[in-house]
Order: C-alpha cells, then structure tokens, then sequence
C-alpha cells in the first residue's frame, strides 16, 4: 500500500507539467490519475490548473483574431523593405 | 537579366509590395506570433521574388506566387529556429523560470494567486487582459513561442508539431510546460485585477 501512494505521489513540479501535457490531449491514464489525486489534495495547483486552462483559452482567442487583424506596415518598415530589394 | 529586364522586375515586385505588403506582414504575423519576424519574413519574400523573377509566369497571380514564397520562407523559419545556440538560450531560460516557481523538492516556492476568482468569461471578454497576454506572448523566446503558435492556431497534435519543428517530444513537453509557466508568471507580474 505504501509503495502504491509513492507511486501515486507525484511533486507540484510534476503535476504542473503533467497539466501542461492534459493540454495538448497527451497525457496517459495512469499519469492523469496521478494529477487528480495530487490536485485534490494540493490548492495551489488546483489554481495553477485553472489559470493554466484559462491561459489555454485566451492565447486560443488572441491567435484567433491575430487572423483578422490587418496589419499596416509602417513608412519606415516599407522604406527599409525597399531598401533592401534594391 | 539584361538591364531593362532587370527594371522591369524591380518595378513590377515594388509595386506588388505596395499592394500585397500588408496582407503578408498580417498573415505571416499571424503565423509567427511577432511583428519583429514577420518583417522579416516579408522582407525576404520580396528579396526571392526579386530574385527568382524569371520563374515567376506573367498568367499567374502574383499575390498567390508570393504567398507561396512567403509560406516556405515561414517553414525554414519554423525549422532553422530550432538550432543549438537557441536551444541553449532557451533551456537557460527555462532552467530560470523553472528555478523561479519550484524549489528544489519541485514543491511551489511562492503562493499561488489565481488570477481571476469565478470571473472567468469576463476576463475572456476584457480587451485588457487579452492586451497584457498578447505582449507576454509575443515576449516568450521564440522556441516556446513557435510551440504554442503551432499548437493554437493549427490544433496539432503534439507528434506533428515535433516533426514539423524538427524536435523531439520530450523537447516540446519542455518548451510547452516552460512556455506556459513563464506566461502565468508574466500575467501575475503585469495584470492586477484592481
């Protein structure tokens, strides 16, 4: 029993990046269940895990309307471009 | 080229740039995430087409064979960010950030602040806090900030954006995990609720 909750326990250092990992869908079961018992007992990577999705979402929202920026070169931008096909 | 041909092709590529050069600045920093590279980008499109005028077919659209240049100019861009002196660079860095939240049991070395408390869809819709997160985005070493680039705006898969990148998967673990960190830590430094 004791050997299982070593292996169960898992660091913040670990959980963070096992967080991370759940992000991008790859992250194993076993490795999944790692992180929920270590977030059940651990409040500041229950907060880590929250800002962290959050932070998933708004870069998703920001990249998104990176698509429907128009973006304006500047004179000077142009003028150095110019310059350089010269 | 024989002299005139030789005006003939800078005319026509400087008057392409007037028309297409914003579109490529756009898409490209859409794509990279950072106005600094996308100019670059766009620089050394015009300089190829300029370069490879003769390959270009007058029945063609220019801003698609431009595009075309300036997609692969992205790819080598993607592949050549990732060699070992910006590796080096960045596993510095990462080592700092890493330092800088755990100590050494890989326990939190400072309180955890949530940033937001249940107010979650607000901050979403706050242009603010999308403003301070896009500096610290555009702010991230250009390794980690390939990573959440390829991630975001494709919806890859953690294998393909390996390949893609030319790194292997424990690398983009790392860089994602750092990446996402320092970004957190950023927000904390520069966003206060109040």
């Amino acid at each position: 029993m004791k050997a299982l909750m070593n292996m169960a326990m898992v660091s913040c250092k670990q959980a963070a990046f096992f967080q991370t990992k759940k992000s991008f869908n790859d992250l194993s079961l076993i490795d999944g269940l790692k992180l929920k018992m270590h977030e059940r007992v651990c409040g500041a990577c229950k907060t880590l895990g929250k800002d962290s999705a959050l932070i998933d979402e708004a870069v998703n929202k920001i990249l998104a309307q990176k698509n429907l920026q128009n973006l304006k070169l500047s004179e000077e931008q142009r003028n150095r471009i110019l310059e350089a096909i010269k | 080229m024989s002299a005139a041909a030789n005006l003939n092709s800078h005319q026509s590529i400087a008057a392409w740039f007037a028309e297409y050069g914003d579109d490529m600045y756009s898409w490209a920093n859409y794509k990279t995430s950072s106005k600094e590279t996308a100019e670059d980008l766009v620089q050394d499109t015009m300089l190829s087409a300029y370069k490879s005028f003769e390959k270009y077919q007058a029945e063609s659209n220019p801003k698609t064979w431009l595009f075309t240049i300036l997609n692969n100019k992205i790819i080598d861009f993607y592949r050549s960010s990732n060699t070992q002196k910006s590796f080096n660079e960045s596993e510095l860095r990462g080592n700092a950030v890493e330092d800088d939240n755990f100590d050494n049991n890989g326990v939190f070395s400072k309180v955890q602040q949530p940033l937001w408390g249940n107010t979650e869809q607000h901050l979403l819709d706050n242009p603010e806090f999308l403003s301070v997160l896009n500096e610290c985005i555009e702010n991230l070493p250009p390794n980690w900030r390939n990573v959440m680039v390829n991630k975001y705006i494709h919806h890859k898969k953690g294998s393909l954006i390996c390949k893609e990148l030319g790194i292997t998967s424990s690398n983009l673990w790392q860089m994602a995990h750092r990446a996402k960190l320092q970004l957190k830590s950023c927000l904390d430094l520069n966003w206060k609720t109040e």
